[in-house]
């Protein structure tokens, strides 16, 4: 009885056992239509500081209607003009990389010209894993601030500011990444909100007209990123312009009015109430100088804001009054700080 | 199994009362061929719509039956409770898919042990080490050039499995045996095939008594 119960036990131990077989080869080059969502909801709400102080003379700056952010991009539409005076659309990027790192889908971009909570397209794509990547930008036409380049791998793959450092209101970027599973029995259905990526900077001058030989006030940093890496696991995100530690990599340039012309010539002087501009940060860690230009001296000694680390999405602030040069603010934006 | 067979000796019990002395064995040692008909069918892969559906297929091999006695001293020979059937079999494994039909040759070597509810009927429950030894056709393909094209290498299939054996048999003593059983499947065909073959199968066959 006893080697029965033995035997039997044994048995009942190989029947619980499986056994691995090796795989086969597979080759899936089916194709299935994935539904791609990307919603706009997150793109710019976040800029959303108001002056409460100062007015906008709709006179003197007819580009803008407000001085909220926010308020400007969401009445955006195919008629908006910018600052350059071409029309404004939401450009809307999405790429797939597969497991090998390789762009597949081609045709990666949708434009619209009137703000909508998402934007639907239908993508087909072979079977397999992805890295699915959603970008949002403000495209100017002629004048973008953001290129996408070295598309093609995505350990390459990245957002490179076109020429200027600071660009304006209208170079605010979006980002969002996702691992996805494309499969015949799968919903195959992808839906991303980009984040921002990047601050807003409100700049605020007065009172500057009092020195009438003032004709440029200059924001510089010598921590300007220029490049947004793609890749969610790159170590390293942000690539950062060798400046060779130059202080006069200007972000922001605000021209003065001047009568006659703008000319640094001696003979010009120069006139500008409280003015203000808006210009983007992408860096996570910024150090900013100031320098203004006037004829004769020609440019003045940096002087250095304290430096900041930049949170995305939000909006930070410069004031600088000409009564108190040496007490410029930069920080989170605010109606705080005004003199 | 073996080992306790072999150390179980045969011994003769003589009563000096008797005219006739009686023999009696621990087992009796069968040994004959079977052949049958089976329906195999399995669970649709994980990652793939092929459409599997069942389909019948055959099988067919050699069988060694051992049929122990209960007590040595007032029962014959091979008409206990207990026994054990060893077989070694060829099976022809059949599935349907949307495309093709698959083909798999398989050997199959159940190792059961039977509890006889009657003299004539067991109970029979134990693994079965089965695998496939070739498989037709060689590459499914499913798909069209609009969709992309779907392409198993069924070549390389293994499928090697302890399937979990539950069935009755029927053992009449002119040596005539029939049987039913089903195979419930444990392991996938392969790795990357996510899909357990079962089968349910019946089977008559002949057994001669070689050892009682």
């Amino acid at each position: 009885m006893k080697p029965l119960v033995c035997f039997f036990t044994i048995l009942f131990f190989i029947l619980l056992s499986s056994c691995g077989n090796e795989d086969i080869d597979i080759i899936d080059e089916r194709i299935c239509s994935v539904d791609v969502t990307v919603n706009l909801t997150d793109f710019f709400s976040c800029y959303n500081f108001v002056d409460t102080k100062h007015h906008l003379d709709l006179e003197k700056n007819k580009r803008f209607k407000s001085l909220n952010a926010a308020d400007i991009y969401e009445s955006f539409s195919s008629f908006y003009v910018s600052g350059s005076g071409n029309r404004v659309t939401i450009e809307v990027r999405v790429l797939f990389y597969n497991d090998s790192g390789q762009l597949v889908n081609k045709n990666e971009s949708v434009f619209i010209s009137d703000y909508s909570d998402r934007v639907n397209q239908t993508i087909k794509l072979p079977t397999g894993r992805y890295t699915a990547i959603a970008i949002l930008t403000f495209d100017d036409a002629d004048n973008r601030h953001w290129l996408l380049n070295d598309k093609e791998n995505l350990s390459t793959a990245c957002l490179a500011t076109n020429g200027g450092s600071g660009g304006s209101i209208w170079s605010i970027m979006s980002y969002a990444s996702q691992e996805v599973v494309i499969g015949e029995k799968n919903e195959n259905k992808v839906q991303m909100t980009p984040a921002p990526v990047g601050a807003l900077c409100y700049v605020y001058y007065q009172n500057f007209q009092e020195n009438k030989r003032i004709a440029s006030i200059r924001v510089c940093s010598d921590t300007i990123a220029q490049r947004f890496m793609l890749d969610p696991n790159s170590q390293n995100r942000y690539i950062i312009k060798d400046t060779g530690g130059s202080k006069f990599n200007w972000l922001n340039n605000m021209l003065l009015e001047s009568t006659p012309k703008l000319y640094f010539d001696g003979t010009a002087t120069y006139f500008q109430d409280d003015f203000f501009d808006y210009f983007y940060i992408l860096a996570p860690r910024c150090n900013l100088y100031f320098s203004y230009y006037q004829n004769g001296p020609g440019r003045s000694e940096p002087i250095e804001l304290p430096a900041c680390d930049i949170e995305n999405g939000r909006t930070y602030m410069i004031y600088w009054d000409y009564n108190h040069l040496d007490n410029p603010y930069f920080g989170l934006a605010d109606n705080d700080h005004w003199y | 199994m073996c080992a306790l067979m072999l150390s179980m000796g045969a011994w003769a019990q003589s009563s000096s009362d008797d005219e006739f002395t009686t023999i009696k064995r621990p087992l009796t040692i069968s040994v004959g061929v079977k052949g049958g008909a089976n329906y195999s069918f399995a669970g649709e892969p994980k990652a793939f719509d092929l459409g599997m559906k069942g389909n019948v297929g055959f099988q067919g091999g050699v069988a060694v039956n051992l049929h122990f006695s209960d007590k040595l001293d007032y029962t014959p020979s091979g008409t206990g409770r207990w026994g054990v059937q060893v077989e070694g079999l060829f099976a022809q494994r059949n599935l349907k898919t949307n495309t093709d039909d698959i083909k798999m040759s398989c050997f199959a070597v159940p190792v059961l042990a039977q509890f006889y509810v009657s003299p004539s009927l067991a109970i029979e429950a134990g693994p079965t080490f089965t695998g496939v030894l070739s498989t037709s056709p060689k590459e499914l393909v499913q798909g069209s050039a609009e969709t992309g094209f779907l392409k198993l290498g069924l070549d390389k299939i293994k499928g090697f499995d302890i399937m979990a054996t539950v069935g009755v048999g029927y053992y009449h003593d002119s040596g005539f045996t029939a049987s039913a059983r089903f195979n419930l499947g444990n392991s996938n065909l392969a790795g990357n095939l996510e899909s357990k073959v079962s089968s349910a199968e019946v089977s008559v066959g002949y057994l001669f008594k070689i050892f009682k």
